[in-house]
């Protein structure tokens, strides 16, 4: 009996948006692959989507549980109906001439974005930088759920026309909006809080057995003051509901080059975003907090992130850090395990002040390579030496980890997925049996429950782990070619010298991209990043660095309190 | 800091004026963007989205929301015009062209070699002017007459859609505010709900004294339509919500576990136990029912308990219209479930449920005070919908305008003729050069009804020197924009909004004249790369 829990996806800000269109890929492929093998469903898919009537003659229509927030700039050619606009004729480059005179306004606008070109085998997407979302979604939205921020609005900041900007660069990395600009653009704009508020309501009065949300949030620019808006809403009205939130900054070029103000910007809206949603004086705004970045804020460590060394664009970044969400997230979409979001969220943060945890991911993954030798037959399994937590294969995703090696921070809570997994070498077994997957399913957990007790006996600090969960799924992660940038671990091209880095992209290594796996952990690992915000925020609020900041003595001190109150919970 | 400040274009002097000219014809180009909508008679927009929607519109509100506006100058403008948009409803357009036009006027003086502050100064005398003869012009009525609500509404309706489909809606615009009009307290406009569906042609709107839900029950058992119902509304949850300590179920096998399961929802059916109790006690008779509405979830299992028991009952309602709902059926709405009695119900005579494609909508009718009623828009499809919905809320704020205004001015132009008037005569009283701007704000009065000729295809100057002698002759004086010749607005029944026009002829001065105050545009801060103030020549 497998109870349907419905989730509600929620998506603010542009970069979110990016990660999100590759995780309904990501969904939609999931579906597609138990319909092509013809095999139970190893990810519940009625969890996130939503079909419509059926009464309905084009038949069942399935869209996901989401409401997203970005600008209308941004939507590129998508329409309000949540279908990507195809255009049939590339002609349209006359179309500039009708813009008015004088330049005041621009009339009719070109359709924006190029969407994807699938069947063409010879251009190799993952070279292509992207400019919307919606160019390589593959599939509908449903369209209630768009919540467009007229750029419009933008203007009403601080006197200077800020969304020319937006116009220029489509989504400019950082465009000097702050934290609080959000707050007040949701604030002062009371039809655009009803209609998020309404929709919303429409799509969990459809839901059954509503769970909770998921939310993947922007902590740049004005998405940190909407998402503490809609969150403090969610929490005002469902509110024993249970919230996870992905945090992420997309790829910004000023702060690999080191620019100060670009990098003062991210530590003051970070350091406002966390605050507000897992601070000791907001409630429960969110109940799990996941900090994700593709790139180093400050210096560089030994653990690089994935891919940020080889491309660099949102198409690609955004991709990696979709794939590592998806994995994470099985513990409450896979079938064959009976928990739900709150019991995800209850796993990875058991005390109010540790509420966030960090994600790392690895892929694609020789389990060789890594270590693991196990032959079906063979009692005896070798082990990689490592505790996974420092594991060289897998890579960060939050802003900075530093002293890995020094430390010993066992994680306190940790949930290990996997998914795709071949240890079995040649010794193909029937999938199809439903016992046989679950008999598959424990050896998997033991044998890495196995790996996890004994290299953190030997590495750590001996201090005992309070929740841990392992849960795997045999479906690999395949996605159909030039459906998804090719993931590269960044690491394993390291060690190889650069030698194969054109090989590996070239031929043959996608099929070794079917495994990942990932590492939640709510661990003391953090502290640094947190340690590092409240230092910043410090700096930034005493030197009046940003100029745009007008600094209120009492909120900045609670902020940094919060900060310390957060920081105290991950170092003993 | 001089690093931060990077001039848009070399410094030198002969650069002055250009900054003027540059807002000035930022201006003009936003007014000729927005002149050929004004009025009844003027043309629609097309506006096409990055994705291939839609929208065809000639509000000027909506244009400068959805319209991508590049140059800073003409954005401030925008913002200005959006303005006054929120806080009245209505005039945007007139505002946009009445800004460009000042500055046009300007244009003129300013080629002269008049300073620009002296034409400001005049500006702002003339304003002080126009807005006290605004106040004797204004005419007093009884506001709360339902001919002359109709005329203000059409007035309004008709300038955003069909005559046709103008007059249809006049009347429930009219009829709504009536119903939910009560002495002495604020109209709240919240209290009339437009909802829309996408079903037949257009024309087809209906006014709901009561309310539609835009939600309908989730069993296919339950009745789909009650007549003589008991309305509950509560906020109490319905469903089986897992624990938020860390609890977790221990299971040998099915059985122990679908019984631990039903454990959990006791406490649920237990609620909705005591509901159909109460539905029990108060429908002794067959023809009576009842209806639960809840702001919180219901769950499948609560929802077939009360579907057994013949109740309808509907989940997530809107926050709003639980207000709405013990308001318009009385009774209270319920936070708990415990003292749970007969008189906290309401009563609608009808409620029945309509299904159109994915939507369902649950009308509530026949209910003791309709203070709270519902606009149902039908349209045939998306865009017309938007159109007619935008229409109708400036229809329902201009008719709330006047109610509060309790007054209203004559329409058609008429009020800028005799303004103009008015300020030639102040003209004479002024002493020096600041006579020209007073001069020019009375020529940029007279862009309204310029406008209105020239969308309706007359000639202008023809129409307004028509207009002009008949108002020397003493009577008050409209355009008519179908046969072009004067009118008596008010037995034509065409008004303003006295609230609109004060608002209009007192932030747009203010505006113009500190555009005419600008004489240079500085780049501040380097965030504003890419930066749509045109480089001049290096």
């Amino acid at each position: 009996m497998n109870e349907k829990q419905e989730i509600v996806t929620i998506q603010i800000g542009n970069y979110s948006n990016f990660i999100g269109s590759h995780y309904w890929n990501i969904q939609e492929e999931n579906y597609q692959y138990c319909k092509r093998e013809q095999i139970p469903f190893e990810i519940q898919p009625s969890m996130l989507f939503r079909s419509n009537d059926s009464s309905n003659e084009n038949g069942i229509k399935f869209t996901p549980r989401l409401l997203l927030f970005d600008f209308k700039n941004n939507f590129g050619s998508m329409n309000s109906e949540g279908r990507v606009y195809k255009q049939t004729n590339n002609n349209n480059s006359n179309n500039n001439e009708f813009s008015s005179n004088q330049k005041v306004t621009k009339i009719l606008k070109n359709t924006s974005g190029k969407p994807i070109d699938r069947n063409n085998s010879g251009i190799d997407n993952s070279k292509v930088d992207f400019e919307y979302w919606s160019d390589y979604l593959n599939i509908d939205y449903n369209g209630k759920g768009l919540i467009s921020i007229p750029d419009s609005l933008l203007t009403t900041n601080s006197g200077n026309s800020i969304n020319s900007n937006i116009n220029e660069s489509g989504a400019n990395e950082w465009n000097g909006l702050l934290y609080e600009d959000g707050i007040e653009l949701l604030e002062s704009n009371y039809e655009l809080t009803d209609q998020y508020q309404d929709t919303l309501r429409k799509i969990i009065e459809e839901c059954d057995c509503f769970s909770g949300f998921q939310c993947f949030i922007d902590s740049d620019g004005i998405w940190g003051g909407i998402s503490t808006s809609v969150l403090l809403h969610l929490q005002d009205e469902y509110s024993s509901r249970a919230v996870s939130v992905f945090s992420s900054s997309q790829y910004s070029e000023s702060i690999d080059n080191k620019q100060e103000e670009a990098i003062d910007e991210r530590i003051y809206n970070n350091a406002r975003l966390m605050q507000s949603l897992v601070g000791e004086s907001s409630d429960s705004l969110a109940n799990l907090f996941v900090p994700i970045s593709c790139q180093n804020w400050w210096s560089s460590s030994r653990h690089r992130l994935l891919g940020s060394n080889i491309l660099k664009t949102k198409y690609q970044t955004s991709a990696e850090i979709a794939a590592s969400i998806d994995t994470s997230t099985l513990y409450y979409r896979s079938n064959y395990q009976d928990q739900n979001l709150s019991s995800f969220i209850n796993h990875l943060s058991s005390t109010s002040n540790r509420r966030i945890s960090i994600l790392s991911s690895s892929f694609p993954l020789n389990t060789e390579k890594m270590g693991f030798i196990y032959r079906y037959h063979q009692n005896e399994p070798k082990f990689p030496n490592e505790p996974l937590y420092r594991h060289s294969m897998m890579n960060y995703l939050s802003p900075v980890i530093e002293n890995i090696d020094s430390t010993q921070c066992n994680p306190l809570n940790e949930i290990i997925s996997i998914r795709g997994i071949n240890l079995f070498g040649d010794e193909q077994i029937q999938k199809n049996d439903l016992f046989q997957l679950e008999n598959d399913y424990s050896i998997i957990s033991n044998l890495f429950k196995n790996y996890l007790v004994n290299s953190y006996n030997n590495f750590g600090n001996g201090k005992p782990i309070l929740n841990r969960n392992i849960c795997n799924i045999n479906q690999p992660f395949k996605m159909k070619q030039n459906h998804f940038p090719i993931l590269i671990n960044s690491n394993n091209n390291n060690n190889n010298n650069n030698n194969n880095n054109n090989n590996n992209t070239n031929n043959g290594h996608i099929e070794n991209s079917d495994t990942i796996i990932t590492h939640l952990q709510n661990s003391n690992l953090i502290s640094s990043y947190l340690k590092k915000i409240s230092v910043g925020f410090k700096e930034i609020t005493e030197t009046k660095k940003l100029k745009r900041l007008i600094i209120d003595k009492d909120s900045f001190l609670e902020t940094l309190e919060d900060l310390n109150y957060l920081f105290d919970g991950y170092s003993e | 800091m001089l690093s931060m400040i990077k001039q848009a274009g070399t410094p030198s002097d002969s650069r002055r004026g250009q900054a003027l000219l540059l807002n000035i014809s930022a201006g003009k180009g936003l007014q000729s963007v927005l002149k050929s909508n004004l009025g009844p008679r003027g043309t629609l927009k097309m506006l096409v989205s990055g994705g291939g929607d839609i929208k065809l519109t000639k509000d000027g509100k909506v244009l400068l929301h959805e319209m991508q506006i590049q140059h800073p100058t003409a954005a401030l403008i925008a913002r200005t015009a959006t303005a006054q948009d929120d806080i009245t409803g209505d005039g945007t357009t007139t505002n946009v062209i009445t800004i460009g036009e000042l500055l046009k006027q300007s244009e003129r003086y300013l080629s002269e070699n008049i300073h620009p502050r002296i034409i400001a100064e005049g500006f702002e005398l003339a304003k002080e002017r126009v807005l006290k003869f605004l106040d004797e012009f204004k005419k007093e009525e009884d506001t709360l007459d339902r001919e002359l609500l109709m005329s203000i509404a059409r007035t309004s309706l008709r300038t955003k859609l069909t005559a046709e489909l103008a007059d249809q809606l006049t009347e429930q615009v009219v009829d709504a505010l009536l119903l939910i009009h009560r002495e002495d307290k604020p109209l709240d406009l919240f209290m009339v709900e437009t909802m829309t569906m996408q079903h037949r042609t257009d024309g087809q709107s209906q006014l709901i004294k009561g309310l539609v839900l835009d939600h309908g029950a989730r069993h296919p058992d339950m009745p789909k339509r009650l007549t003589n119902c008991f309305v509950l509304t509560c906020n109490v949850s319905l469903e089986y919500e897992k624990t938020e300590v860390n609890a977790n179920f221990l299971y040998k096998d099915h059985q122990t576990r679908s019984r631990m399961i039903d454990g959990e929802h006791k406490l649920v059916a237990q609620k909705c136990r005591q509901i159909i109790e109460l539905k029990n006690h108060v429908c002794n008779t067959p023809d009576k029912n009842f209806v639960v509405i809840n702001q919180k979830g219901i769950d499948p299992i609560c929802l077939d308990m009360f579907a057994k028991a013949g109740i309808f009952a509907v989940r997530r309602a809107k926050r709003r219209n639980m207000e709405r709902l013990t308001l318009a059926c009385g009774g209270t709405a319920m936070n708990s479930l415990e003292d749970l009695t007969p008189d906290c119900l309401g009563h609608a005579d009808l409620v029945y449920e309509q299904t159109l494609g994915e939507e369902k909508y649950t009308f509530v009718e026949g209910v003791q005070n309709p203070f709270s009623c519902t606009i149902l828009i039908k349209g045939p499809n998306k865009h017309t919908i938007e159109q007619i919905k935008d229409a109708l809320r400036d229809g329902l704020r201009a008719a709330k305008n006047t109610i509060e205004d309790k007054c209203v001015i004559p329409g058609g132009g008429a009020f800028q003729i005799a303004a103009y008037a008015d300020l030639m005569k102040f003209k004479e009283t002024v002493t020096g050069r600041t006579k020209l701007g007073i001069q020019a704000f009375a020529d940029a009065l007279l862009v309204v009804p310029k406008t209105l000729a020239e969308n309706s295809g007359f000639d202008p100057m023809d129409t307004i020197i028509k207009l002009q002698e008949e108002y020397a002759k003493g009577h008050i004086v409209g355009l008519d924009v179908i046969s072009g010749e004067p009118m008596d607005p008010f037995n034509e029944g065409i008004f303003d909004q006295y609230s609109v026009l004060k608002q209009v002829y007192r932030s747009s001065p203010i505006i113009a004249s500190q555009l005419l105050l600008i004489d240079e545009i500085i780049k501040a801060g380097k965030g504003m790369k890419g930066s749509s103030v045109p480089e001049g020549p290096e």
